[in-house]
């Protein structure tokens, strides 16, 4: 059950219908069944591993504040919490991927590797509520948060259907008490989630899918028959793919959940406005960013120790959250690289310590954001291609001449055509400082902004709809 | 939580929304025939059709797509049809873009076997692979607006396996011309602003993932279905096979289909030696002077094929 379907929007209206008639205890098993069909859609049998997760966290989360419990047993059952729900992952998203490439491996040094080829299919989402669920006991063992008492609305934070499959991440800390407490729509409830859904829906159908075909094009050729331009065009229009599909499935979650009175968290904020590496990650993917800063990069020592132990401590985090996103090598090297950016970033940011405070003038924040835009294009190169090898090719294609095909002169005026009206409006938001700028115009100009929208959500879907490509995450 | 109380409800900004949609759909609609030739061309089908079987001696519809209509000059068969049967001919053309007989199915039996006189012969002009059904989900709005009438949403939704997402669709392009003629008007948007849109938007969609693939891609369910509503209603109907720049052998299920159903196979494409390379304008369209060469040509053949065609009925 897509976000862009018919089907979602009957099933979200039957809800909110629902909802709206039912008291607070009633809504939330409501919601819980809803988000359970919600899941089963794609498969049935997978609820059950949501169920495990749920039972298993919610046991820990009693268990840890139990006085019968020492410091070790706590640790005991927090460490159970963390085995169980990584061990879903490494099961159903990494098993086979390393199987494969240690069978790679062995065959690499010569030895007869016969071990087996796995087939498992990986459930939708499961990064996501795993890693949320996780949060839940983590906090709880660290004095945090309290348990709840109340095992469905647990099982419903673990499961709400808007943010189920693609996040964003919610800490428990925020979203248990939003499911706990009585809640009632506000206005600005209202306005808001009007406004999330229809420029998410906005960003997913018309620039992630219409993006899609372009970069769909470049990825499928040759990278040796592509030129500069070509491989160019390829992999702006997969960076803005990638950008409109994910802003726009959390927008659409945001904005369904505010609709029922919840909030969700903002996921991004302008990440192609990033100045630096460093600026870029609390812009983009915010609810995984700051889960790994809180739960694996600060554990780690963070910036504590010394400047080697902070670049190891950077790679670590970089690298797993590169490989969070996918059994495969690309998103290593993915994060990798990102982890080396952000490394040199520090470098530099080091040594020009003393003028960090300095207010760049247009022209230079210009330059830093048209260099860090570039970067984090190189680094789609890997996310997006099939292998690494394939990645290679394309960057060898960036420096392979620059004639105007064909495909560049349809390409390009199509990418300016749907990109550069949303840059602008998004400028205007990122100067205005606030992401809810829109709903704060006179009713007249959102009216005509919401009719823009609706007007080409209409006339310019792309020929194929897609899947949100977060939730093979 | 901002304060709330002090800005007008939502409900303003939606109606002002709505009102523009209502206002966007009024504008399309009177604004409808400006948008392409061809929505105009299907405007006016079932008024060709009804002028066919109001006219006298033999009353021809030749139906087919762009093949027809860059191929044949109808005056000029009318009148070479006359020459060749020697009885007085009145002849129109259906050539909507882009159809095959997933289209025209629909199409004629909303225009042509629902309405109360018939013509004495319904001639389908096709090329290579253009009898085979296609993908639903490719042509589902111009199904939906221009062929599939209201009446006909049920066959539409079973007999092609139409799924829930497919049958939403339908429905509102059909209901709405703000949704359902959105791909002429996306096209028109981009043909006017970036050079050589047309030509150049196929290579990308060539790179496209295949849609759904529904069961009946690559059979001829719908020429069958065609041809049996044809003959329920005693409709004799000759298929001609058009020619393209590289001659092509008519696929051997479509020759089967016609010996089964003792349908007329015109096979005209080898015919015309005369039509040379240089007469087309890409592969497969004819250019004005080949149209002019060949209608007048293929009458001969044309009007055995209909005299057969009629002696069998």
């Amino acid at each position: 059950m897509l976000f862009n379907s018919f089907e979602f929007w009957i099933f979200f209206a039957v809800v909110l219908g629902s909802y709206r008639l039912l008291g607070h205890r009633g809504q939330n098993r409501m919601l819980l069944v809803a988000s359970y069909i919600f899941y089963g859609s794609w498969d049935w049998r997978f609820l059950s591993l949501i169920i495990l997760s749920t039972a298993v966290d919610f046991r820990v989360g009693k268990a840890l504040v139990s006085p019968d419990n020492d410091e070790a047993r706590r640790k005991a059952w927090v460490t159970l919490s963390v085995v169980v729900n990584l061990g879903l992952l490494a099961v159903f998203k990494y098993l086979g991927f390393f199987v494969d490439s240690a069978a790679a491996m062995l065959t690499t040094l010569g030895l007869q590797a016969n071990l087996p080829s796995l087939h498992i299919i990986l459930p939708v989402g499961i990064s996501f509520y795993t890693f949320q669920t996780m949060s839940y006991t983590l906090d709880i063992y660290r004095g945090e948060l309290k348990p709840t008492d109340d095992l469905l609305d647990f099982a419903l934070y673990v499961s709400f259907f808007p943010q189920l499959v693609a996040g964003p991440i919610e800490r428990a800390k925020r979203l248990l008490p939003q499911i706990v407490e009585p809640r009632s729509p506000t206005a600005d409830d209202v306005r808001e989630g009007i406004y999330c859904i229809l420029y998410g829906m906005f960003k997913k159908v018309v620039i992630a899918d219409n993006m899609a075909v372009i970069a769909n094009h470049a990825f499928s050729q040759d990278p040796g028959s592509l030129t500069g331009l070509e491989a160019l065009l390829g992999v702006y229009a997969f960076a803005f793919q990638i950008y409109g599909d994910f802003h726009g499935y959390s927008l659409i979650a945001q904005g369904t959940a505010r609709l029922m009175g919840i909030r969700l968290m903002d996921n991004f904020n302008h990440p192609y406005f990033a100045k630096n590496p460093q600026d870029f990650w609390r812009r983009w993917h915010i609810s995984l960013s700051t889960w790994l800063r809180d739960y694996l990069y600060i554990p780690l020592g963070g910036s504590r120790g010394g400047a080697r132990k902070t670049y190891r401590n950077l790679m670590t985090t970089m690298v797993l959250g590169g490989l969070w996103h996918g059994a495969n090598w690309t998103f290593v090297v993915w994060g990798t690289v990102h982890g080396g950016w952000l490394g040199i970033h520090r470098w530099i940011a080091g040594r020009a310590n003393g003028a960090k405070d300095a207010v760049d003038s247009v022209a230079v924040s210009l330059v830093k954001v048209f260099v860090t835009f570039q970067l984090v294009c190189v680094t789609w190169l890997f996310f997006r291609a099939e292998s690494v090898t394939q990645a290679g090719g394309f960057i060898g294609s960036l420096f392979s001449g620059f004639p105007l095909t064909e495909f560049v002169l349809i390409g390009y005026p199509l990418l300016a055509f749907f990109v550069l009206p949303t840059l602008i409006y998004e400028l205007w938001v990122e100067r205005r400082g606030d992401l809810f700028a829109m709903t704060k115009v006179h009713p007249v100009a959102r009216a005509a902004f919401y009719l823009a929208l609706v007007l080409f959500l209409t006339w310019f879907p792309a020929p194929m709809r897609s899947e949100f490509i977060y939730f093979q995450f | 939580m901002a304060n709330s109380t002090a800005r007008p409800s939502e409900l303003w900004v939606i109606l002002m929304v709505l009102a523009g949609l209502a206002v966007t759909e009024g504008a399309l609609t009177v604004l409808r025939p400006q948008l392409s030739g061809d929505i105009r061309h299907l405007d006016e089908a079932d008024d060709i059709v009804r002028e066919v079987v109001q006219g006298e001696g033999l009353r021809v519809v030749v139906g087919g797509n762009s093949l027809i209509g860059e191929g044949i000059d109808g005056a000029l068969l009318e009148q070479s049809l006359e020459e060749a049967t020697g009885e007085e001919v009145t002849l129109g053309v259906i050539r909507p873009d882009g159809t095959g007989p997933l289209e025209w199915d629909y199409l004629y039996r909303r225009i042509m076997f629902n309405v109360e006189e018939l013509p004495d012969v319904l001639v389908l002009g096709f090329g290579p692979g253009h009898m085979r059904d296609r993908r639903i989900r490719t042509q589902l709005l111009r199904l939906a607006v221009h062929h599939v009438d209201r009446s006909d949403l049920r066959r539409f939704f079973t007999f092609d396996g139409l799924d829930f997402e497919e049958r939403a669709t339908a429905v509102l392009a059909s209901s709405s011309v703000t949704f359902g003629l959105r791909d002429r008007i996306s096209a028109r948007v981009l043909a006017t602003l970036i050079p050589g849109y047309r030509q150049r938007a196929l290579l990308l969609l060539s790179a496209a993932p295949s849609p759904s693939n529904p069961q009946n891609v690559g059979s001829y369910r719908h020429l069958e279905a065609l041809l049996d509503e044809a003959a329920q209603y005693g409709v004799p109907v000759v298929m001609m096979a058009m020619p393209a720049q590289t001659p092509y052998d008519v696929e051997a299920p479509v020759v089967a289909l016609s010996g089964r159903r003792g349908v007329e196979l015109v096979d005209v494409n080898p015919i015309p030696a005369l039509l040379g390379p240089s007469r087309y304008f890409d592969d497969q369209h004819l250019d004005a002077e080949g149209r002019q060469l060949f209608t007048t040509s293929v009458a001969p053949f044309l009007a055995e094929g209909i005299s057969r065609a009629i002696e069998g009925r």
